[in-house]
């Protein structure tokens, strides 16, 4: 069977999570590609517009995959972390899609909740009926998959840690920073300036206590933690136009940055956003740095 | 030996010439009608003003239009706005520490210690707290942009605006003057309005005084005193308040001399200027790319996401 995963949401966070659970089981799996102009266009289209741009795309994404494959993975994550809670519009992508894209597409319904997959797969597993062996390995290859991913994160950043550029460091939610299509080029720009451009995915975290309980917002605290210890030039928080959970993150993010002095912007994302106004925010804060530096 | 600085806005360019010991010898401010005509008539205008001549040592553009104008003008130096103003600030006001700067359709605060940018803010999603919306309900009004400030601070009642969205701010307005309010009382409350929605960038972190405001808003009496009742605090509008960012710019080309400056002279009416623009057909992103042309060769070319066809 042929199973689409849309390059979305999720899909950042752990792109061979999923991709190496379906190849296990002998699926054929269908990644749409990184968001483009017509994935963007139906986003908007198919999209309902109280959600942020990085929600619209996974119908986007599902619109590109609706002709392509028998079934389309849709995941209801509810939580990374016993406690903890992920956007409650997530909760929604499977059910909404559902009704945007009627009986004729179909999906493969998964659910996460405190972090568990294990759970979900067996019953992924079953409905496409693997035998119980070839299960179980492909839940822990799966699972090994993306172990080795963060591990990989990890050794990038410490390999950008030692690097003689001036670091600045980007945060927001993986499916915001990685998705370049939607952000910009954002991470590119950075780069061609001469930036060393880390993403706060891939800061290991320092344990902290804190009452967030959003996953993005405890996490993103305690890689801070972390990251604001080496000699960081500056932060950029990327947020997506609508997002509320960013709302709730990013006076935390600003006052934390704020006690490092350390020079912090903010930026907000729409599928209308304009070049040239990123480009001038961008080229200011990066020329700011270097004042501060020679200053 | 002289350095031109020239700021491209959405709503007016600014041209102002410097010495070599950073004297302002003049400056310019020309309503944008077009970048190629206005940047053409602006540099002869300039030119003919200049009683005295100019030896261009070096040219720095800034503003939303100077990533094109650089190509049109040949500078040696592109800066962002907000370091611009900065800048140029800095050389009458030394000691600022928040620049308040209300533009055509941008609105900016940056935040200085020690003659070190340590902030900005920029609006974000929409233009609405900018100078373009009171134009263009002057326009509406039929009263001159430039007698708006006078007219406001002449009100009799204090008349309140919603400011979150100009096109409700509009509604509003008109429908206060329906009720009977005089035109002073309601322009009085635009402007309150206008600057309260500005302000509300800065929901934390403004440090203590001295503050400027600038931009060509600044002339505007109405919002200046709006400004000084909302922050509680005096506002300094430095001198050539309105080209500021120009006079930024020509510090910048000065501080970063070219060996050899890269200025097509003031004389542009010379070359033939056009745009063209096509759609890139090589993959599904079609994107839109925007040359200029020069005597039929392109000479910048920009709107390629992928990047390839950006020169």
């Amino acid at each position: 069977m042929k199973i689409g995963i849309p390059r979305s949401l999720y899909y950042y966070k752990h792109p061979r999570l999923w991709t190496t659970f379906f190849s296990q089981l002998d699926q054929e799996v269908v990644l749409s590609p990184p968001t483009n102009r017509p994935i963007l266009e139906a986003a908007v289209r198919y999209g309902e517009d109280e959600s942020c741009l990085a929600v619209k795309l996974v119908f986007g994404h599902i619109w590109y995959l609706a002709d392509k494959c028998d079934e389309i993975f849709a995941p209801a994550y509810y939580g990374l972390e016993p406690d903890r809670h992920s956007c409650p519009k997530f909760l929604g992508v499977p059910d909404i899609s559902k009704s945007i894209f009627g009986p004729d597409v179909r999906f493969l319904r998964c659910e996460v909740d405190d972090g568990m997959f294990e759970p979900g797969m067996l019953e992924l597993g079953r409905a496409l009926s693997a035998n119980g062996r070839t299960l179980q390995r492909a839940v822990s290859e799966a699972l090994m998959a993306r172990k080795r991913y963060k591990q990989e994160l990890h050794e990038g950043y410490r390999r950008q840690l030692s690097s003689e550029k001036a670091k600045i460091v980007v945060v927001g939610h993986h499916y915001v920073i990685h998705d370049s299509y939607a952000n910009l080029s954002l991470l590119a720009k950075l780069e061609e300036r001469g930036m060393e451009a880390i993403t706060i995915d891939s800061v290991p975290f320092t344990p902290i206590e804190s009452f967030l309980r959003w996953d993005f917002a405890f996490e993103t605290m305690a890689q801070l933690e972390e990251v604001l210890n080496h000699d960081i030039a500056g932060v950029i928080v990327l947020s997506n136009f609508n997002c509320g959970v960013d709302a709730i993150t990013v006076p935390f993010v600003e006052d934390k940055v704020e006690q490092y002095d350390i020079p912090c912007m903010h930026l907000i994302l729409d599928e209308h956003t304009g070049e040239a106004g990123l480009i001038t925010r961008v080229d200011t804060f990066v020329d700011t740095m270097k004042m501060r530096r020679v200053g | 030996m002289h350095y031109l600085g020239v700021d491209v806005g959405s709503v007016s360019v600014k041209f102002a010439l410097i010495d070599e010991k950073k004297n302002v010898v003049d400056t310019l401010y020309m309503r944008n009608h077009g970048v190629i005509p206005t940047v053409k008539k602006g540099l002869a205008d300039f030119q003919a003003q200049l009683s005295n001549g100019a030896k261009v040592s070096g040219v720095g553009v800034t503003g939303s239009g100077a990533g094109f104008s650089k190509v049109l003008i040949g500078a040696d130096v592109h800066k962002t706005e907000i370091l611009a103003h900065a800048i140029g600030t800095l050389h009458f006001v030394p000691k600022v520490s928040v620049i308040f700067e209300i533009g055509g359709e941008d609105s900016k605060v940056i935040f200085l210690r020690d003659g070190i940018i340590t902030g900005f803010e920029m609006n974000r999603i929409c233009s609405g707290g900018a100078g373009a919306f009171l134009d263009s309900l002057a326009g509406r009004l039929d009263i001159p942009i430039s007698e708006v400030g006078r007219l406001a601070l002449h009100r009799e009642n204090e008349v309140n605006i919603a400011s979150r969205c100009t096109v409700f701010a509009t509604t509003d307005a008109i429908h206060k003057l329906n009720t009977g309010y005089k035109l002073e009382d309601v322009l009085m409350g635009v402007c309150n309005g206008l600057v309260r929605n500005y302000l509300a960038m800065l929901y934390r972190k403004v440090s203590p005084p001295p503050y400027t405001f600038q931009g060509a808003t600044s002339k505007n009496v109405a919002l200046k005193h709006a400004l000084e009742q909302q922050l509680g605090a005096e506002v300094i509008v430095p001198p050539h308040a309105p080209c500021l960012g120009a006079i930024g710019a020509a510090i910048l080309a000065l501080e970063n001399p070219p060996q050899q400056t890269q200025f097509k002279g003031f004389e542009l009416a010379k070359f033939d200027y056009h745009i063209s623009s096509f759609v890139c057909p090589d993959c599904e992103n079609h994107c839109e790319i925007t040359q200029i042309m020069q005597s039929g060769e392109p000479i910048a070319s920009n709107g390629s996401r992928c990047g390839k066809l950006n020169f």
